[in-house]
């Protein structure tokens, strides 16, 4: 177990000293400790952005394995509860009302992705205290802010707040810089270390309700408490960088060809995953062609195949239910 | 010794337990009824799963409900009827699963964890299957894997719900005598639902009928005779002896209730 | 045991990052020079510093010889005080390239490479100066480009003073002062004759402007607080969505209650002969009188709308002014204003150039 996280750590590492190497302007590495110029590309703008894909890939890779654990669902995401539609309304609200500030944007984005879960939450202890009744709260929560986004887009100007709604729509780490990130950072490796520190509630929490509480375990409270700092991790990375698909629920599945299912060693590992994968895919964005490619497009074109390719091997586990 | 007292349970509106009152002083002890008659809400209450409306339930002298969730799991074990377990975890995780109650949050199980895992495996003879993914046992195998679980718990009270369903013939047969084994064994007390008093009267030290919510006979295995399962079952019932060996069979195909 | 695996990986993996970032930064980046490596050159190389629309001070290095120009509406002026040649990418919108692919050779492979180029793609360019639209003043990017000493110009022309500041800044920037005050005394004096031709006209005629979408297979009109509508004032009309804002879909009935007397077209993805025939097919717009009377007019294009806020509004103005009011502008002919202005601003003939559009009027 613990040499799968060694191998996903190193391999992660090595894709960090590569990726401060990889960008439009092609220069040796250690050149930047001599030229002022390529000193100020790799520390201010590719180390910055580096940091930001990794802890994003981490973050939606760690919500993903919390939601599909909690909520027993292997296509569960970080969206489940509707953080993501709310973050995106968030956002698009404060395009549109706002001049285009980054901390506007950012902020409306978290506040309304936390927002949108807690709603989800209360509209289900109205319902009943069971996953099934959180999925579907979560349901009808994303629709209404999708629909709120809807209708911002259609009454947006078409030719500069809406190409600004759609461009942040889908996903960029273009423009990163340290101070974003040190806004960002902190709630993202905080609510990583804590997952991650608790992982092994994970397991227990995936039995029905009534086993994980006769084993001492508080289901609710847990629940709550994961279900949280997968949706603080989740806010963090969309208000940094847009929406960003299938990293939350692809890192898992991958993560689980390499360590398992148990949560001992799939919790780190997904982590690692997603910050490897997002990476990648944030240097594929920013490096094969002058204008930058949003990374949503990106993650899609990696994401989906993939996913179907794990599916379809393993197809063993998914006819048991 | 486990003593249940006047619990009283309600469904919505419905009272589902009223004023069950039971004592187990140790051995296995079986709760016999038709279906409706309470017998999984009884298992939930003692186990914590639900809070009943009134009574207490008191283990050797210990108030269960006074217990903090982690407590009162130390002390009481419970498996379910039904198998929820989607994901393909190894043998061993879902036994190590059964120590929870020992590991503190943010932490993982220890060496000595897994050892007792491994060990209650052992106890239930399948130790050969730790490293197999839980999915692809049979469902005997499975209903074991949890019975060992139960065990890794440490706890003293096993309560087991339906521990038969959905078992072939011969599965039925071993795991009761399993679940009498390891209770002797390892002087604990176990309080099994059933819905067959053939299997009752086979393996059970003492034996609880319950019918719309209350306790209409209680006693050792004797108890069983033709008139307590007239009122329980309310249909006529031969019982027969088979070398040595009591066995109830229906007397007529049915016609409408008595 | 795994937890020490996962504490030293977590440290390794800390250590790594701490050694990078400390290899490389002894500068702290706020004071980072501009990232144009001087050449030594006999030119002297002097230093502005501008006010942009958004306020922001912007340091340029004079004469600016590389530009890039990210706005669509930005690049025209360019091309008008003769720089075209030393714009390095350059942004236009739909059928306007048109017009820039006749008087520069080189424009489509300029147009070619304006996307949102990368930071690292804009640093490769060593541009002197990059024009971007005012609303993406405050992005993220802009603040980065900012952060890296590039040179941001944010560009605003919603109005005939915006044009005039834009027009004489850019004649700083470019070394072509008197270039640049040459054509805003021309666009002033053409300007004041038409005031003087239009005092004391107290008709106003309602004018409708139309433009065919076909994303959206509907008529858009423009709002008050956009440039042509405030033509349409200046030219002596009364824009009948003046108290709208941005750009609008209407309908028929709305139309209708506005009652416009003159409707005139413009063309975009659609062109505006077109967007006529359109209007003109559909049997619900035969209930609005201007349709009915046949008083609707396709402004003149030569890829560029002559009412848009490009260099050629001045043309507008007078087409505009000659439709609403024929008898004040009875001598006047548009076709020999633009003949003038297209010779003395961009040296080419108007017989050269295909203008669609109702070039002859009144």
């Amino acid at each position: 177990m613990s040499r799968t996280i060694l191998f996903l750590a190193l391999t992660f590492i090595a894709l960090f000293v590569v990726s401060l190497q990889v960008g439009r302007m092609l220069f040796p590495i250690w050149s930047a400790v001599s030229s002022p110029v390529y000193r100020t590309i790799v520390v201010d703008v590719r180390l910055p952005r580096i940091l930001a894909a990794s802890l994003a890939g981490a973050s939606l890779a760690l919500a993903g394995a919390v939601f599909q654990n909690v909520f027993r669902n292997y296509l569960a995401g970080p969206g489940i509860l509707g953080t993501t539609s709310g973050a995106a309304f968030g956002a698009a609200v404060a395009i549109l009302l706002a001049p285009l500030t980054t901390v506007t944007v950012q902020l409306s984005s978290f506040s309304l992705g936390l927002a949108a879960t807690m709603l989800s939450c209360s509209l289900a202890r109205l319902v009943g205290e069971s996953t099934l009744a959180l999925v579907l709260s979560g349901m009808v929560v994303s629709a209404l802010f999708s629909a709120g986004l809807g209708v911002i887009k259609y009454v947006a100007d078409p030719y500069n707040k809406l190409p600004a709604i759609v461009y942040w729509l889908l996903g960029s780490f273009s423009g990163v810089r340290w101070c974003d990130l040190a806004s960002s950072a902190p709630l993202m490796v905080l609510s990583a270390l804590l997952i991650v520190s608790a992982r092994w509630v994970l397991n227990v929490l995936s039995l029905s309700d009534e086993e994980a509480q006769s084993l001492g375990l508080s289901v609710r409270r847990w629940r709550m408490f994961f279900v949280a700092l997968a949706t603080l991790g989740t806010s963090a990375s969309v208000s940094i960088a847009g929406m960003i698909a299938w990293i939350g629920v692809l890192s898992p599945h991958i993560a689980r060809l390499v360590a398992g299912h148990d949560a001992r060693s799939l919790v780190p590992s997904t982590a690692l995953v997603g910050a490897l994968l997002l990476l990648a895919c944030d240097d594929i964005a920013r490096s094969v062609s002058p204008a930058e490619i949003p990374i949503s497009i990106v993650t899609h074109v990696v994401g989906a195949p993939t996913l179907f390719a794990i599916l379809m091997r393993r197809r063993m586990y998914l006819a048991k239910d | 010794m486990l003593r249940i007292e006047d619990l009283w349970m309600l469904y919505g509106r419905k009272a589902v337990l009223k004023g069950v009152s039971l004592e187990l002083e140790d051995g296995v002890g079986c709760v016999l009824g038709p279906n409706g008659a309470g017998k999984t809400t009884l298992i939930k209450c003692v186990a914590g799963i639900l809070t009943p409306l009134r009574g207490r339930v008191y283990l050797d002298g210990v108030e269960l409900s006074a217990l903090s969730p982690r407590e009162r799991a130390k002390l009481v074990s419970y498996v379910p009827q039904e198998i929820s377990i989607k994901f393909p975890y190894r043998t061993l995780d879902i036994v190590l699963m059964g120590r929870n109650p020992y590991i503190s949050p943010f932490a993982t199980p220890s060496r000595r964890d897994e050892e007792i895992a491994l060990e209650a495996l052992r106890v239930l003879g399948i130790e050969h299957l730790a490293q197999s993914p839980f999915t692809s046992l049979s469902g005997g195998e499975k209903r074991l894997v949890l019975i060992a679980r139960a065990l890794a718990q440490g706890a003293r009270l096993l309560l087991l719900d339906e521990p038969t369903s959905f078992l072939d013939f011969r599965n039925r047969i071993q795991v009761m005598s399993v679940i009498r084994e390891v209770v002797e064994k390892t002087r604990r007390l176990a309080l099994i639902t059933l819905h067959d008093p053939n299997l009752a009267s086979m393996f059970c030290d003492r034996v609880f009928m319950l019918k719309n919510g209350t306790i209409i006979a209680s006693g050792g295995r004797d108890i069983i005779n033709r008139e307590t399962l007239k009122r329980l079952y309310e249909m006529d019932v031969e019982i027969v002896n088979v070398g040595g060996y009591p066995i109830i069979v229906p007397r007529t195909t049915l016609d409408s209730p008595s | 045991m795994r937890t020490l695996h996962l504490v030293s990986i977590a440290l390794a993996v800390a250590a790594c990052v701490a050694i990078t970032v400390a290899l490389l930064h002894p500068i702290p980046h706020n004071t980072v020079q501009t990232p144009v490596t001087s050449v030594a050159t006999n030119k002297s190389v002097s230093y502005l510093v501008i006010k942009d629309f958004a306020g922001r001070p912007v340091k340029v290095r004079i004469p600016a010889t590389r530009i890039v120009s990210e706005y669509g509406l930005a690049t025209p002026y360019v091309y008008l005080l003769g720089a075209g040649n030393r714009l390095v990418v350059a942004e236009i919108w739909g059928p306007a390239s048109r017009f820039y692919s006749i008087i520069d050779k080189d424009f489509q492979r300029k147009l070619k490479l304006a996307r949102e180029l990368s930071i690292e793609e804009l640093l490769k360019l060593k541009p002197s100066l990059i024009l971007v639209s005012y609303w993406k003043c405050f992005s993220r990017r802009v603040k980065q480009m900012e952060a890296l000493g590039l040179p941001v110009f944010c560009v605003r022309v919603e109005n005939v003073s915006d044009i005039y500041r834009f027009i004489t800044v850019l004649g700083k920037v470019l070394g072509c002062e008197k270039r640049a005050e040459e054509i805003v005394s021309y666009y002033k004096s053409l300007v004041n004759k038409l005031r003087e031709r239009l005092a004391g006209i107290e008709t106003r005629p309602r004018v409708l402007i139309l433009y065919y979408s076909g994303k959206e297979h509907a008529f858009r009109t423009f709002g008050g607080d956009m440039f042509q509508c405030k033509l349409v004032e200046m030219a002596g009309g009364v824009c009948v969505s003046a108290n709208l804002s941005g750009k609008k879909t209407v309908n028929v009935e709305q139309v209708a209650k506005w009652n416009p007397d003159y409707i005139i077209v413009i063309g975009y993805r659609v062109p505006g002969p077109k967007a006529r025939e359109i209007l003109l097919s559909d049997p619900a717009w035969r209930a609005i009188e201007a349709v009915r009377d046949g008083r609707v007019y396709v402004v003149p294009s030569d890829g560029e709308n002559w009412i848009d806020p490009c260099p050629k509004w001045v043309l507008g103005l007078y087409w505009l002014a000659k439709l609403l009011h024929p008898s004040a502008l009875k001598d006047i002919s548009i076709e020999k204003l633009a003949s003038s202005f297209y010779e003395k601003l961009y040296n080419i003939s108007l017989s050269s150039l295909k203008i669609v559009g109702d070039l002859r009027i009144g």
